[in-house]
């Protein structure tokens, strides 16, 4: 059996000298599949991506402890030499805000051309930057364009192209259309579902928005509080979330066909660090019990049909 | 173009302003003129009326404005002849310095900011940061008299005065040996101080580029820290340090009388500060306009080189 394309296993990222922001979070995407990871802003799902690329955006981030596999191969102990050559070539990564991730003194064209130049693989710099934009469905005028002549959309495909240029493996999409319109929005997801398609990409989604992952993902991580609360093919968590905090994410999606109250979740994410004991949302959480929730912490459990949660109360339904 | 535009009254109004400056300034440029010793109050009279210093300032100003349109800045007595070729025959020699100064405390200013900011909070950073302070605080004078003790008197490396060899020019390449003999001391002078802020100014701004987002796309590329310094972050943080190089071209001037002086560099700066001490009005104008321009120029040339390196400018 091939192994996937990108496994974490237990892997856990914290500040040096620290709390952790990432606690023992273990996930796997294959070739060819999109992947979610979901939560609220500040649950550790983007800083689960950057440590697959190796490359933190906050200083004195580090891996703490964990495998990061690639293709099989763990580069958690990499140098950082050997994370350059993979980052780029084996791995692209888009961001969230096109705008601000794309150098405004330089024309579209150059980024795109980057991570060829970077790697060292020039033959033919100027087709290949030809092809890579008509891959996502741009004009090839807009090598020569700045990036504050293009609208957000055209930015995030230049991004997206720029990810694509060394055809990596494993595709790291950070939020790639909160920044974005929603009418654009869909363009976006179709093209990266047309990419992994195509290409037998693997694609890691991070989103806190459930719609998306919804329409996109085979199958889904929710993450709270650093650690991964439930997972789960995508289609029967959200039919029949078992974690509260998937229920709320959940519940506080607008339902055109229903007028009700809007539903949010009370509170918010305790900050690295200040998790209170017991269960990590009992705080938050509409059904907690003294005992056990609030005295000892649940742990990740793989029930009958695969699924897995991390709630001392899902066995109980 | 509308830059141009906008320069061309500011210019006149420098013209006027200086002229009006000078006027204010105590001493009557008669005394000059005719002298110390005693001299007829007719006579006097009759050399205020003759060049129009009878008539109110702001007439005197806007005719000194006409003449100046026409390509005159007056005579100088004190060095009997005319402002014009006079300024020219020092001006070659100035540029040489200034230019040297200029673009030594650019380059020198840029690649030290640069590896301060990427060695940003270790031991290089602190001790290049403590050394700068220190060398934007000395003043270029004192400073080219220690180069000139140090290098010219103990060492006796180096020429402490003049642009040549007073025994004669050599020509081809001893002369161009001995020109550069002559000129690195000043230069070294002169600049000490622009280099560290225009280092400083780099530092701060490459620091400022390196946090920012397209930076962390081009490292997420597998760019390493030095394409990631030459290939994103020098242009990013340009901006403001081309503006710290425009704006301290007027200085650097400024400063050149002073270096000049200690010297002895054959200049502009020297001549006026001579021309300071022997009141030499129409002189002092005349440099003034010139570093006037000077310094509309570099503003004009900044604006310039900035629309060449951001697009976002248009």
């Amino acid at each position: 059996m091939t192994p996937p394309v990108l496994a974490l296993r237990n892997l856990s990222v914290a500040i040096q000298g620290g709390p952790r922001i990432v606690e023992d979070v273990s996930l796997d995407v294959a070739a060819g599949e999109m992947v979610g990871l979901v939560g609220e802003s500040g649950s550790g799902k983007s800083m689960t991506a950057y440590a697959a690329l190796g490359l933190f955006p906050a200083p004195r981030v580090r891996i703490e402890a964990g495998a990061i596999l690639l293709e099989g191969r763990d580069l958690a102990m990499l140098s950082q030499k050997e994370w350059r050559a993979l980052r780029g070539s084996r791995i692209g990564m888009v961001f969230q805000d096109p705008a601000g991730f794309l150098d405004p003194v330089l024309p579209a064209g150059r980024q795109i051309a980057e991570a060829l130049i970077v790697h060292g693989d020039r033959r033919g710099l100027a087709a290949r930057v030809r092809a890579l934009l008509a891959q996502v469905d741009l004009p090839e005028s807009v090598a020569l364009r700045y990036p504050h002549e293009l609208s957000g959309g055209q930015k995030q495909r230049v991004l997206i192209a720029a990810a694509l240029a060394m055809r990596p493996v494993l595709l790291i999409a950070d939020e790639p259309t909160t920044a974005l319109d929603v009418s654009v929005q869909a363009g976006i997801l179709k093209l990266l579902d047309g990419l992994r398609q195509e290409l037998g990409l693997a694609v890691l989604l991070i989103s806190h928005d459930l719609a998306i992952v919804a329409q996109t993902c085979t199958r889904v991580f929710v993450m709270y509080a650093g650690q991964i609360v439930e997972s789960g093919p995508t289609e029967a968590v959200f039919a029949a979330p078992r974690h509260p905090y998937t229920q709320g994410l959940l519940a506080s999606l607008l339902d055109p066909q229903v007028r009700s109250e809007l539903y949010a979740i009370p509170g918010t994410v305790p900050a690295a660090g200040m998790s209170p004991p017991g269960c990590r949302f009992h705080p938050r959480c509409p059904r907690a019990r003294a005992d056990p929730c609030a005295l000892r912490p649940p742990v990740l459990t793989m029930r009958a049909d695969g699924r897995m949660d991390r709630c001392w109360l899902a066995d109980a339904d | 173009m509308r830059r141009i535009l906008h320069a061309i009254p500011l210019l006149l109004a420098v013209i006027l302003l200086n002229y009006g400056l000078i006027a204010a300034t105590p001493g009557d440029p008669v005394t000059a003129l005719v002298g110390d010793f005693p001299a007829p109050a007719a006579y006097r009279a009759q050399v205020r009326h003759d060049y129009g210093l009878d008539k109110p300032v702001p007439i005197q100003a806007l005719r000194y404005l006409v003449r100046v349109l026409h390509g005159d800045l007056g005579y100088s007595f004190a060095n009997r002849q005319p402002v014009v070729s006079l300024i020219a025959g020092r001006l070659l020699a100035t540029l040489e310095l200034v230019g040297t100064a200029l673009a030594f405390a650019s380059i020198a200013g840029v690649l030290l900011g640069a590896v301060s900011a990427q060695f940003g909070g270790g031991i290089f950073d602190r001790a290049t940061r403590g050394a700068l302070t220190v060398g934007y605080a000395l003043p270029e004078f004192w400073v080219g008299q220690m180069l000139i003790l140090c290098f010219a008197i103990w060492l006796g490396w180096l020429p402490s005065q003049g642009a040549h060899a007073i025994r004669g020019a050599a020509g081809g390449w001893a002369g161009i040996a001995d020109g550069l003999r002559h000129l690195l001391l000043p230069a070294i002078a002169l600049s000490l101080r622009y280099l560290a802020l225009i280092a400083r100014v780099t530092r701060t701004s490459i620091l400022d580029v390196l946090g920012a987002n397209f930076v962390l796309a081009a490292r997420a590329r597998g760019a390493g820290s030095i394409r990631v310094l030459f290939g994103h972050a020098l242009r990013n943080a340009a901006a403001p340090v081309l503006n710290t190089i425009g704006f301290n071209l007027g200085f650097i001037l400024a400063g050149s009388a002073l270096v000049e002086t200690v010297f002895g560099w054959p200049g502009i700066g020297r001549l006026l500060f001579d021309s300071i001490e022997s009141r030499d009005y129409p002189t002092m104008l005349g440099i003034l306009l010139l570093v006037s321009v000077c310094v509309v120029g570099a503003n004009l040339l900044t604006d310039i080189v900035h629309r060449l390196v951001d697009p976002r400018v248009a």
